[in-house]
């Protein structure tokens, strides 16, 4: 769709048109399925974190001042939704796992199959949670460190070395 | 000899330049979105909106105010105000006439039509009172400097409903 098209989609999806907010939906939901599959690591979950991110989208649009591109503003949405369903996902995890820190549920699912290939996708899916959501957001999305400290809630030397372990662990999947 | 092998980062961003920017989901994921988003009633006003209509109540409050003053003889203290120039409070004036008679003949939803409509009655009633206190007082910086606010007001809201979209 054409930036101009989309742009009145988008006013007339802020004005309450459904039909307009489904062009918008065709428009950005591979990107937005893209994004969300590689922070989710799992098919199932990044269909459903797509779903919230459009319904989360239609409820906020009223509110969308065009001083971004609609899918600029959109794809930060997804990346929020996302962090904060893993981050209440967390909260009830540690409810019924009792651990004196929260990295141990962190433990490395990179599962050794020698002589099976991997592409990028694939092996960032099998990487722990963390590690996955830092290197997906800096190396693939392009945030800095501070920014992600900021979205997720860690310090900027954890995301670091949440970057160089990811780095590492895929490497070591990519290369066998 | 020996050919070092390349770091982490380096290794990994060709891959990362493979990769898809976009990933169609399995299944098509409108049919459950349409069914969860929550009805809206009416279009609510957008911020823009809002602002205009935060300025226009000022408008008429300040006419409101000075036209008290105004009456009662009490000193206004005026720092730097324009002469009165009927000429451009014509322009302005006419200028809105023109776009309102456009905004008549769109086809805007029956809602939206209401709400531009509360909020021109609003700006409406500024400029007639501005106006009386004006032909009170024809020489008035102050009132004359209040007119045109209100007129550009009008244009201003005029501008942007035409901007809204059509049904």
């Amino acid at each position: 769709m054409e930036p101009d098209a989309l742009s009145l989609e988008v006013r007339r999806a802020q004005a309450g048109d459904a039909d307009a907010f489904a062009a918008l939906y065709r428009a950005h939901v591979g990107r937005i399925h893209a994004v969300c599959l590689r922070l989710e690591g799992d098919p199932a979950a990044a269909e459903e974190r797509t779903q919230d991110v459009f319904v989360r989208a239609w409820d906020r649009l009223p509110g969308f001042r065009h001083e971004s591109a609609f899918g600029t503003w959109l794809h930060r949405l997804a990346v929020n939704v996302v962090l904060a369903h893993r981050r209440t996902q967390w909260r009830r995890d540690l409810r019924v796992t009792v651990v004196e820190e929260p990295e141990l549920l962190e433990s490395p699912r990179l599962s050794p199959d020698p002589g099976i290939g991997m592409d990028l996708d694939s092996a960032m899916a099998k990487l722990p949670p963390g590690a996955r959501a830092v290197f997906v957001l800096h190396d693939i999305e392009g945030y800095g460190h501070a920014e992600i400290a900021e979205l997720t809630g860690i310090a900027e030397g954890t995301s670091k070395a949440q970057l160089f372990r990811a780095r590492r662990l895929l490497r070591k999947a990519l290369d066998r | 000899m020996t050919s070092q092998r390349p770091d982490d980062e380096t290794f990994l961003r060709s891959h990362i330049s493979d990769l898809p920017r976009s990933i169609e989901p399995a299944s098509d994921l409108w049919p459950p979105i349409e069914a969860r988003l929550a009805p809206r009633a009416r279009p609510r006003m957008s911020p823009m909106f809002m602002q205009l209509a935060a300025a226009i109540a000022l408008v008429a409050i300040s006419s409101a105010v000075t036209w008290y003053f105004v009456r009662a003889s009490v000193p206004v203290v005026v720092v730097a105000m324009a002469p009165v120039d009927r000429a451009q409070l014509a322009r302005l004036a006419r200028a809105g006439d023109v776009m309102e008679e456009g905004l008549g003949s769109s086809s805007l939803a029956p809602e939206t039509r209401a709400v531009l409509e509360r909020n021109l009655v609003v700006i409406d009633s500024a400029i007639a009172e501005s106006q009386r206190a004006l032909d009170a007082d024809p020489g008035s910086p102050v009132l004359a400097g209040l007119l045109r606010a209100a007129h550009r007001q009008r244009v201003e809201f005029l501008q942007q409903a035409a901007r809204l979209p059509r049904s």
